[in-house]
């Protein structure tokens, strides 16, 4: 306690209160006319010069019509295209060299083998070949060489191929009713079918073998 | 820019949209050149210090904000992106300055020294001040002593809450108060 009265406490209090305010106000003032510096008169035009030399601001967004019909049209073009691109395209055949391989013969008559095999040594060398895979999942650019890795060739007689063809002919003339494997088996479940007979097996010994097993007793 | 006649728009087509936009954009933009070019001429003075560095860097940071204008065309908006990017191009280059001038072993001269003495001491002496704070409650103390404004407007230009700003720039005035008692002491009996 140093003896003085409340009110003069609080009188003390506000005193400083307000010094404390005012020399916050002449700082303030201070730092106002520190930085009241204005830029030459020529500022402003020296902004406009060199904003004349930029390019001006674009706006794409009045052009969005013209831009988003552009890229729909793109987008139906890309997938109408990768539907029409079967994923089963006959691809051309690389083999690596020194390697046999067999090539389907032509069908002229009926005494010709159905396969032929050659030298890969003997067919000419082949241009790298980059093919483009359009599938159901994806679609990627294959680029396959002489000398790079390949898969087996699946084989396919002749005589196979045609007989396909002429099912499927047809089929599409309406020669031919297409049936299902299902409905096959449904109808022998319903005893339309008639019973196969099937004749016992009877199984003879060989007779090479035979005189053998009799010149060893 | 001011006072210019639009064309005729012969037919209504997106193109003719974005020319009119453009006109607009540009109109928009010399409006706010008007009147944000002393404030970022002032943010970049109060780094550099040397009236025609901060010229220099107030007119790149309105290049800047003209070539994504678009982005900007909100005032307030405009102004908090005008005032950070001159802040820190000024920065930029007043560490690239000391750096030149380490190098170069210069004593730099700055053109627009007050001759008066004692005027140039108490600036001299409150500017080191400034210095002394640290970068946050700098560019608070330096807004608030642009242009008058008051806390709600510095919280907006740099898009912080205002209670951030109120405290950044109590401490500051606190630190600057007790670097310059006696610059606050003969203003105050002034």
């Amino acid at each position: 306690m140093d003896g003085r009265r409340p009110a003069e406490g609080v009188t003390d209090s506000a005193r400083r209160s307000a010094e404390s305010a005012e020399a916050e106000s002449a700082l303030q003032r201070e730092i106002e006319a520190a930085l009241a510096v204005d830029p030459s008169p020529e500022f402003v035009a020296k902004v406009r010069a060199r904003i004349a030399s930029e390019p001006a601001p674009t706006s794409w967004w009045p052009l969005r019509w013209p831009v988003l019909a552009t890229a729909a049209a793109a987008a139906v073009v890309a997938v109408a295209v990768a539907l029409m691109w079967h994923p089963g395209m006959p691809e051309p055949i690389t083999v690596r060299r020194g390697t046999d391989v067999i090539l389907p013969a032509p069908t002229h008559g009926s005494g010709r083998p159905p396969f032929t095999s050659v030298r890969a040594d003997r067919i000419p060398p082949r241009p790298v070949t980059t093919i483009a895979r359009a599938s159901s999942h994806s679609t990627r650019s294959v680029a396959r060489t002489l000398s790079g890795p390949r898969e087996p060739e699946v084989l396919i007689s002749h005589d196979e191929q045609r007989g396909l063809e002429l099912l499927v002919a047809a089929v599409r003339d309406g020669r031919l009713t297409p049936t299902l494997a299902s409905q096959l088996v449904a109808g022998d479940a319903t005893g339309e079918a008639a019973d196969i007979p099937i004749s016992d097996i009877v199984i003879e010994p060989l007779p090479q073998i035979a005189a053998l097993e009799g010149a060893e007793q | 820019m001011h006072g210019r006649v639009e064309p005729v728009r012969p037919a209504i087509s997106p193109w003719n949209d974005a020319v009119s936009v453009d006109q607009d954009l540009e109109h928009e933009f010399e409006a706010r050149l008007l009147e944000s070019s002393t404030l970022a001429f002032r943010v970049a003075f109060s780094v550099l210090r040397h009236r025609e560095d901060a010229e220099d860097i107030a007119q790149e940071a309105f290049a800047k904000a003209y070539r994504s204008f678009r982005q900007l065309r909100d005032r307030d908006r405009f102004r908090a992106w005008l005032v950070r990017m001159t802040w820190r191009m000024a920065l930029d280059r007043k560490r690239s300055d000391r750096r030149r001038a380490a190098r170069e072993d210069v004593v730099a001269v700055n053109p627009t020294t007050v001759v008066d003495s004692d005027a140039h001491e108490r600036s001299a002496l409150l500017w080191n001040a400034i210095d002394g704070l640290s970068e946050k409650l700098r560019v608070v103390v330096v807004l608030a002593g642009i242009e008058g404004h008051d806390i709600r407007e510095v919280a907006a230009l740099l898009e912080l809450p205002e209670g951030t700003v109120k405290s950044r720039l109590f401490l500051a005035r606190q630190q600057l108060k007790g670097a310059l008692s006696w610059m606050v002491e003969d203003q105050r009996k002034a």
